[in-house]
């Protein structure tokens, strides 16, 4: 389980996160969803420890993260934009990610072959096409068989038959019981994988809770998302 | 410790098959064998050759750690989500970037002597202020890199503390020694130069051989006024401060850091 609790973050005096709760659960995909500028990437940067939160709680399982780094043993994190030494090779790529973690990468092979990288495993990283590229972060995030799962607009730069097969792939993981947490603008897809969703507005969390009740009857996601925030805030 | 050491291997590979360190190890070699070829003594190649890198070195290397630094801003990202503390990713980007630098200024400031077979002991002088030169230069690069955001102004600061570095401070020593030549200028001239690593470099090598002609505009006030315990402190206390002050502060903001 992630637990994120009272968290707040400002840069310069200007608070981005204000106090903001929520569990992830394990078994379950979690969407991370809100306008641009909500907050929703300082609070993912928050947790993997790239940005130090000023007060709150983010702990892995109990584990605080202000502990240590060793809960990064169980995480799988795939960006928004992969980027890797443009001169190493796709080998020497997962090689590095293999010799920082003490646990083997047990699903490698198995994800180079879903993934369809078994071919370029020699081909600089500079070679590779944005897809490519997209397909190996993916497979770095996955390959240790992570217990955390924290994916920031992962289909983004994916075709559409690769995307529909990522995003299997993450519905496959929360089946097998790991807590996954999804940032995304793509609602159609956070409908299709997510069971609970956080809605964050203006660094505070407006809903938290399962899809199905976000939904309400709406047709869908993005219209639940505008009859919320309607209700919330008057027209947009 | 290990995982400092497969870090460092790594980024040591990327800079080997850099096209940047290639060529800037080659503009050496290439400067080397064309300085011994065509120049009328050893001692006129060996002031050609530390002019040479007092002015490339530094240049390259805070430029080149510059714009590293932010290229690889996405990767270095992906590793410290990894089980990794801040100071060995620090560290061994930091590393990588100053042995790739290095290595790639050895080879080509080597190469062209051994291969004309004109290897003199003097050269190691100038390789030891050219691998002082890559240390500071690419700390303040990256210090650079790690303060400013915005791409294209750390580079300008870059750019800018070269400058200064390089040429104004020199001309600015020079304007004030001018002006204040009836007063004993011994002590503040030295504590001048030591605030530009550059400066001392250039003491260095002035201490080794007797370059005072071709050693920029400072050179000859420096060698009246450097005898030669005063000088060699200079140098180990000026090259101390300049490597261990930048790699405090950069290691400190690096660890302070928003990402």
């Amino acid at each position: 389980m992630i637990e994120i609790k009272n968290v707040r973050k400002s840069f310069n005096n200007r608070p981005v996160l204000m106090g903001v709760d929520f569990v992830c659960r394990p078994g379950v995909v979690t969407a991370l969803i809100g306008p641009n500028s909500c907050g929703k990437s300082t609070l993912l940067k928050c947790l993997l420890g790239l940005v130090i939160a000023d007060q709150g709680r983010l702990a892995f399982d109990n584990f605080d993260i202000s502990q240590g780094v060793e809960y990064r043993e169980k995480l799988g994190y795939l960006p928004q934009i992969v980027d890797f030494p443009e001169n190493l090779t796709v080998t020497e790529i997962l090689e590095l990610l293999e010799s920082l973690r003490s646990k083997k990468a047990i699903k490698k092979d198995l994800l180079l072959g879903q993934l369809e990288l078994g071919g370029l495993l020699n081909h600089a990283f500079g070679e590779l096409s944005g897809g490519a590229r997209q397909k190996l972060g993916a497979a770095c995030a996955l390959m240790f068989d992570p217990d955390y799962i924290l994916l920031d607009e992962p289909t983004a730069s994916l075709d559409p038959q690769t995307a529909l097969a990522f995003r299997e792939i993450i519905s496959g993981q929360a089946n097998r019981g790991k807590t996954v947490l999804l940032v995304s603008h793509n609602l159609s897809e956070v409908e299709q994988v997510a069971q609970e969703i956080v809605f964050l507005l203006e660094g505070k969390v407006q809903y938290f809770g399962s899809v199905k009740q976000f939904m309400n009857g709406s047709l869908n996601l993005e219209s639940a998302l505008v009859n919320f925030v309607t209700k919330r805030k008057g027209p947009l | 410790m290990k995982k400092f050491w497969v870090l460092l291997a790594y980024g040591l590979r990327d800079q080997v098959r850099s096209r940047w360190v290639l060529a800037y190890g080659l503009f050496y070699f290439v400067a080397g064998v064309l300085l011994l070829q065509f120049g009328t003594d050893y001692r006129r190649y060996l002031a050609s050759m530390a002019n040479v890198i007092l002015l490339l070195s530094p240049a390259v290397s805070i430029l080149y750690s510059t714009v590293h630094w932010y290229a690889n801003g996405s990767f270095r990202h992906l590793i410290l989500v990894q089980p990794v503390s801040r100071p060995v990713v620090f560290f061994s980007s930091w590393l990588s970037i100053l042995v790739g630098l290095s290595g790639a200024f050895v080879i080509g400031a080597l190469g062209g002597p051994v291969l004309l077979g004109s290897f003199d002991a003097r050269i190691f002088s100038i390789l030891i202020a050219g691998l002082a030169l890559t240390t500071v230069f690419s700390l303040l690069g990256i210090l650079w890199a790690v303060t400013i955001r915005d791409r294209m102004k750390g580079l300008a600061g870059a750019l800018g503390t070269w400058l200064y570095l390089a040429i104004l401070h020199d001309g600015l020593i020079l304007g004030i020694l001018m002006m204040l030549r009836d007063f004993p200028m011994e002590r503040p001239a030295m504590a001048l130069l030591a605030l530009n690593l550059i400066d001392i470099a250039r003491l260095f090598l002035l201490l080794q051989f007797d370059l005072t002609a071709l050693m920029g505009y400072t050179g000859s006030v420096l060698q009246r006024m450097a005898r030669p315990g005063v000088g060699a402190a200079v140098i180990v206390l000026g090259s101390l401060f300049w490597i261990l002050i930048p790699a405090i502060i950069v290691n400190r903001r690096f660890q302070n850091r928003d990402f």
